[in-house]
């Protein structure tokens, strides 16, 4: 109870280490830093749904996150050459993209609290964020890493939301499924770029 | 099952003839077999008059709650003369292979009989589904025989357009079937919706090749004699029936005066054409174009009996025509009988045919000019002179004269004896009238030897050949390419997902207010 | 025993074993098509939740399976759907013995089958966009066998389909809203709207579309056929089972004209586009795109009639659709070339049926006479004119498109003579290609002529659903 409450009375700091997250993945070119992002992303989602779920039940949000970006971490992705951002246009537009998704938050958050009875605003916030981070991110990435990161962080968006309004242990650990399925997917497709490349 | 029997006859024996080809080389009366079915079946068909209206259906199920795809044949006033036509061009034909056996064989003799059967079927059809079906097997066979038999790459790519073009005659009859379906009725070739029949008038200019001229697709395709007048000569006659039934619906204004002046040019291009062509084989399609444009006219007029009147005119002079390989003296009359068949004099089966000029309009003032130079024509082909039939038995020749002389006399005959078509209105002699000055003009000049310059001809067949029209569509095949391929690599490229959601913005807009404008 | 573990986890099992045995490719071929058809047939013999005697004893065989706590059911009504379902999954696997995809794909057929089964089985119904997502995790691996570069087509698939699970879960939050205050017209809206959402990213409603043809480009035409069959074709009968349900939906006329819009939209895109395509794979993508256009404008007629309509098309496609992506692919091995056009001038020459078969096929599936397609769309045109005459027609319009890519494959195929010269004496195959040829050439023609046979088992599919089907 006590760690419940301090969920929900620090949980802007959740909504910071999203935010943090969602950049690092977003604009961060090393797959390193972007699987720490990852890493983040999950601890924050851990952090806005144990406001609404037991502690137990939020953690195999955590952990599954961690074991997804684990799995992505030993696909390969490592062996892969690093792509580069032009600078400074291209990091003048991602940097724009994801204030636009910080606007465009701001102004979906109260609705998303109307729309969801018992939804923390840091919740909504948190989960629009990221959903509108993974959304950008996917525009702008059409393949590799970057494609399954942003699927992820659009999912643990919803995740985030979907927490507030339903606590079935059945549905968490479906979607701890799709959430390792997606990880091992990416891993796989991941690892045949590496073979490919390789082969040729 | 009456009325189909014709059709099982003719399916049969091909069938007979097949299996004895495949299995039995040695055997050599394959064109007795084709001869006595043909015969049998135009005898039978003869008699269906006795009988008529018949009706037969199969599969039928109106009370079911979807419309199924059934087959529904009727022979009637308007069907039962084009059977006739078909079955007594396909015994012309046979009658003729006599003295052309060195270029017919038992398949040939096989495939004429069933595609004839298909082409009986195809008019007998009442029925859209049943009319569709039959049209695309006619229309298969056709380019199927076309492609074994053309080898020039450029003409067998016309070849697969004409095809391409049926096939849209098929999507219009699909366009038809909606619109009447918008009017609340579902689409029976007894009572078109007028919300209909633009459709139906669209398909058969397409599967006739008057709307749009298809001179340029056509053109060189085909040359024979016997199979190729039946594969010539059938299409037309399939859509006939449709066209027939159509007239009875008039059309609203605007559209009556487009389907006219294209009807109109058809005519008057393919009568030119036709006049001054080489040879009959040469101009046998500017033959068809020039009477289905007439035909065209008399629909769009609503004058079923004149539909048929200059339709089936595509199929008994032309075939004696494009039949008659030997022209001699001795076979003129049977050259003048089909010349009075075509001329629409009185009793003549043309005369009907007259009735398309009524009521009046300004852009028919052409046609009799067309009638003139397509009678012009007929007449310069037919006094052409070749070497008589030699080193063949007296039956040859006997067969020969018959499959000729039943041509004219079936046309005559039937317009007499055959069931007659309702008309509407009196038949108007002005025509015929402007059609006699123009034949003492062309006498006169003629004999005045008075010359068209041939740079007129040049430039009116650069016109009317649409051979411009396939550059334009190739440009626009072109442009919808480039166009496509611009918004797949919008879409499909890098950034396609950003792109994705600002179409969804879009559609989603445009979608809201479809949908509150009650769609 | 219970029908969930005879359609679901039987078929799951198999698919497994048959996952060892893939190296064996004919043997797996034949063992998967028997195994497939007698699930076909077992839904056709046996019924759920009666008891059957057999000789001096008698058995039940129950409508429920229990796991963690949640039930999946599969009725007596559903047998029709179940055996319509092994029926496609018997025709796919004898198609694959002549495409010829990897090795895993009989295994992976069987799998991915009792996936979405399981998916239409689960209580409560919204689970399903859970199974449906993992089915689709699970077909990555097979869609790109180890050591094929991944492009963008696969990515694509992969997030426009995860995309689609959160909407249909959300939704189901605001139906169980609904259920509680039936009036809130503020909660219908949402819900609706996450329901439309959510089927249009796992439909590929335009334009969530671009990754059919990408991916078709990309991997085996055979198998993103298969899936491009399948998965809609369960999706679609997800969405009619939220039409079956809820009654705000089902007698909402903005739903039914916005399935139509939608619909036409799908059709004439689909259309547009197939026109003017150069490349044999990803027609068949379009086409895919049309046919799912063409079944929401069928479900949008909004009565039984259009839901009627919906399978018989679904039914017909098999025929057309199976047989032409077989051949695709086929011409693809043999040609060892690409499937751009460009490359395949004259081919028809060397591989006539399968090049006819490909033709064929495409006007098939365009509803042109004397084949498969004709009845069913024979009826559709009819059946859709009555509500929207304008929609039809611009819908025809864009059908049209794939009549003219047939003939584009026609012209190119048959046309013109190949380059090489004696290129064109045709390539002689064995009895088993000929009796490949013969059964999908006949169910191509056959099929198309006389529906009235088979139409009254098409009319028991309507018994899933229970009201809209009434």
């Amino acid at each position: 109870m006590i760690v419940s409450n301090f969920f929900d009375q620090n949980a802007i700091i959740a909504v910071i280490l999203l935010g943090i997250a969602g950049g690092l993945m977003f604009l961060v070119n090393s797959w390193r830093w972007r699987v720490a992002g990852l890493a983040l992303m999950y601890l924050g989602v851990f952090w806005l749904v144990a406001i609404s779920w037991p502690l137990g039940l939020a953690a195999i949000k955590m952990v599954v996150g961690w074991m997804a970006g684990a799995i992505l971490g030993v696909s390969g992705v490592n062996l892969l050459p690093p792509t580069r951002r032009r600078w400074p246009t291209e990091w003048i537009f991602l940097a724009l993209a994801f204030l636009l998704v910080i606007v465009a938050v701001s102004r979906l958050a109260p609705v998303i609290t109307d729309w969801f009875p018992g939804c923390h605003p840091a919740q909504a916030w948190g989960g629009l964020l990221l959903i509108g981070t993974g959304l950008i991110h996917l525009g702008v990435a059409s393949r590799g890493l970057r494609t399954i990161l942003s699927i992820l962080t659009i999912l643990a968006g919803f995740e985030i939301l979907y927490a507030v309004v339903e606590t079935s242990t059945l549905v968490a650990g479906l979607l701890a499924v799709v959430t390792l399925g997606l990880a091992l997917t990416g891993a796989y497709l991941l690892g045949n770029i590496y073979e490919t490349e390789n082969a040729g | 099952m009456l009325l189909l029997t014709p059709v099982l006859i003719l399916l049969g024996a091909a069938a007979l003839i097949s299996l004895l080809g495949l299995f039995r080389p040695r055997f050599t009366s394959h064109w007795l077999i084709a001869i006595t079915s043909a015969l049998a079946a135009w005898v039978v068909v003869w008699l269906l008059v006795l009988k008529l209206p018949l009706e037969f259906g199969l599969l039928e199920d109106i009370s079911y709650r979807l419309a199924l795809p059934a087959l529904s044949f009727r022979g009637d006033e308007i069907t039962w003369p084009l059977a006739l036509a078909v079955s007594t061009v396909l015994l012309s034909v046979l009658f003729t292979d006599a003295a052309r056996a060195v270029e017919a064989s038992w398949l040939i003799w096989a495939g004429d009989l069933g595609f004839a059967a298909i082409g009986i079927t195809a008019v007998l059809a009442r029925n859209p589904a049943t009319m569709m079906l039959a049209w695309l097997l006619v229309d298969l066979i056709e380019m199927s025989i076309l492609l074994r038999q053309l080898e020039e790459e450029r003409i067998r790519r016309r070849a697969v357009v004409f095809f391409a073009t049926n096939l849209l005659g098929i999507v219009a009859v699909f366009g038809a079937m909606i619109a009447a379906g918008g009017a609340g009725v579902g689409l029976n070739l007894d009572q078109i919706p007028q919300q209909s029949v633009i459709y139906l008038i669209l398909a058969v200019g397409l599967r006739m090749g008057v709307f749009p001229l298809q001179v340029a697709f056509l053109r060189d395709v085909h040359h024979q004699r016997s199979q190729g007048t039946l594969l010539r000569l059938i299409p037309p006659a399939v859509s006939l029936s449709l066209l027939a039934h159509s007239a009875t619906t008039p059309l609203a204004d605007g559209w009556r005066q487009m389907f006219i002046f294209f009807a109109v040019l058809a005519a008057v291009y393919g009568a030119i054409a036709w006049a001054r062509a080489k040879n009959e084989l040469r101009g046998r399609l500017f033959w068809i174009f020039g009477l289905a444009g007439m035909s065209f006219a008399a629909a769009v007029q609503g004058q079923q009996g004149a539909v048929l009147a200059w339709g089936l005119a595509i199929l008994y002079p032309g075939s004696l025509l494009f039949l008659a390989s030997v022209r001699t003296r001795g076979m003129l009359p049977l050259g003048i009988l089909s010349l009075f068949a075509l001329s629409a004099v009185p009793f003549s089966p043309t005369y009907a045919g007259l009735r398309l000029y009524y009521p009046f309009d300004m852009l028919l003032l052409l046609l009799p000019l067309a009638h003139v130079l397509l009678l012009g024509g007929y007449v310069r082909f037919m006094l052409r002179q070749t070497e008589p039939l030699s080193g063949v038995e007296p039956w040859v020749r006997v067969s020969y004269a018959i499959g000729l002389g039943i041509l004219p006399v079936t046309f005559i005959a039937s317009s007499f004896l055959g069931p007659k078509v309702p008309a509407a209105g009196p038949i108007p002699i002005w025509p015929l009238l402007l059609s006699f000055v123009g034949i003492a003009t062309g006498v006169v000049g003629y004999w005045r030897r008075w010359k068209i310059p041939s740079k007129i001809f040049e430039y009116l067949d650069k016109v009317f050949s649409l051979r411009w029209m396939l550059t334009g569509l190739r440009w626009l095949d072109e442009f919808m390419g480039r166009f496509a391929a611009l918004v797949t690599r919008l879409l499909e490229g890098d950034g396609g997902v950003l792109w994705t959601l600002v179409i969804l913005v879009i559609f989603a807009s445009l979608l809201g207010q479809l949908v509150s404008a009650g769609g | 025993m219970s029908a969930p573990l005879i359609w679901i986890g039987l078929p799951a099992f198999i698919g497994g074993i048959l996952f060892l045995t893939r190296g064996y490719r004919l043997t797996t071929g034949i063992f998967g098509g028997i195994l497939s058809a007698l699930l076909a047939v077992s839904a056709w013999l046996l019924p759920i939740d009666e008891v059957v005697p057999l000789g001096s004893r008698a058995f039940e065989i129950g409508d429920r399976f229990s796991i963690l706590g949640r039930d999946f059911l599969l009725l007596n009504t559903d047998r029709a759907w179940l055996l319509l379902i092994y029926l496609f999954l018997t025709m796919w696997i004898i198609g694959s013995l002549f495409a010829r995809p990897h090795s895993g794909f009989v295994s992976f057929g069987f799998v991915f089958t009792a996936l979405l089964v399981a998916a239409l089985a689960v209580e409560p119904f919204l689970y399903a966009a859970l199974l449906i997502e993992i089915a689709v995790l699970l077909a990555v691996p097979f869609l790109l066998p180890p050591g094929s570069q991944p492009g963008r087509g696969i990515y694509r698939f992969l997030a426009f389909q995860t995309l689609g699970m959160p909407f249909i879960l959300l939704a189901g939050w605001f139906l169980a809203g609904l259920e509680a205050s039936p009036g809130d017209s503020a909660l219908v809206l949402r819900a609706g709207g996450l329901i439309g959402f959510g089927l249009a990213f796992l439909l590929a409603v335009v334009p969530f579309h671009s990754w059919i043809p990408t991916l078709i480009e990309e991997c085996e035409p055979y198998l993103v056929s298969f899936i491009l069959f399948m998965l809609p074709a369960f999706v679609a009968v997800f969405g009619l089972g939220f039409l079956d349900r809820f009654v705000w939906l089902r007698e909402s006329e903005g739903v039914y004209a916005g399935l139509r819009i939608v619909g036409m939209l799908m059709i004439l895109v689909g259309g547009a586009w197939v026109a003017v395509e150069r490349h044999l794979g990803r027609m068949l993508g379009y086409a895919a795109i049309i046919e799912i256009g063409a079944g929401l404008m069928a479900v949008g007629i909004g009565s039984s009639e259009g839901v009627l309509l919906f399978f018989w098309m679904l039914f017909v496609r098999i025929f057309s659709a199976m047989p032409w992506a077989a051949s695709v692919s086929w011409l693809q091995e043999e040609s060892g070339i690409g499937l751009e056009l460009p490359n395949l001038v004259g081919f028809g020459h060397r591989y006539p049926i399968a090049a006819g078969i490909l033709v064929s096929g495409g006007f098939s599936l365009a509803g042109l006479p004397l084949l498969a397609g004709f009845g069913a769309k024979f009826a559709f045109w009819q059946a859709i004119s009555s509500d929207s005459p304008v929609l039809s027609l611009a819908a025809l319009a864009g059908n049209t498109g794939l009549v003219i890519a047939s003939l584009r494959a026609l012209n190119t195929l048959f046309i013109s003579f190949p380059v090489q010269q004696g290129d064109d004496q045709g390539v002689h195959n064995g009895a088993f290609y000929w009796l490949m040829v013969g059964l999908f050439g006949f169910l191509l023609f056959v099929i198309g002529l006389f529906p009235q046979v088979y139409i009254t088992f098409i009319e028991r599919l309507l018994f899933v659903f229970e009201r809209l089907g009434a």
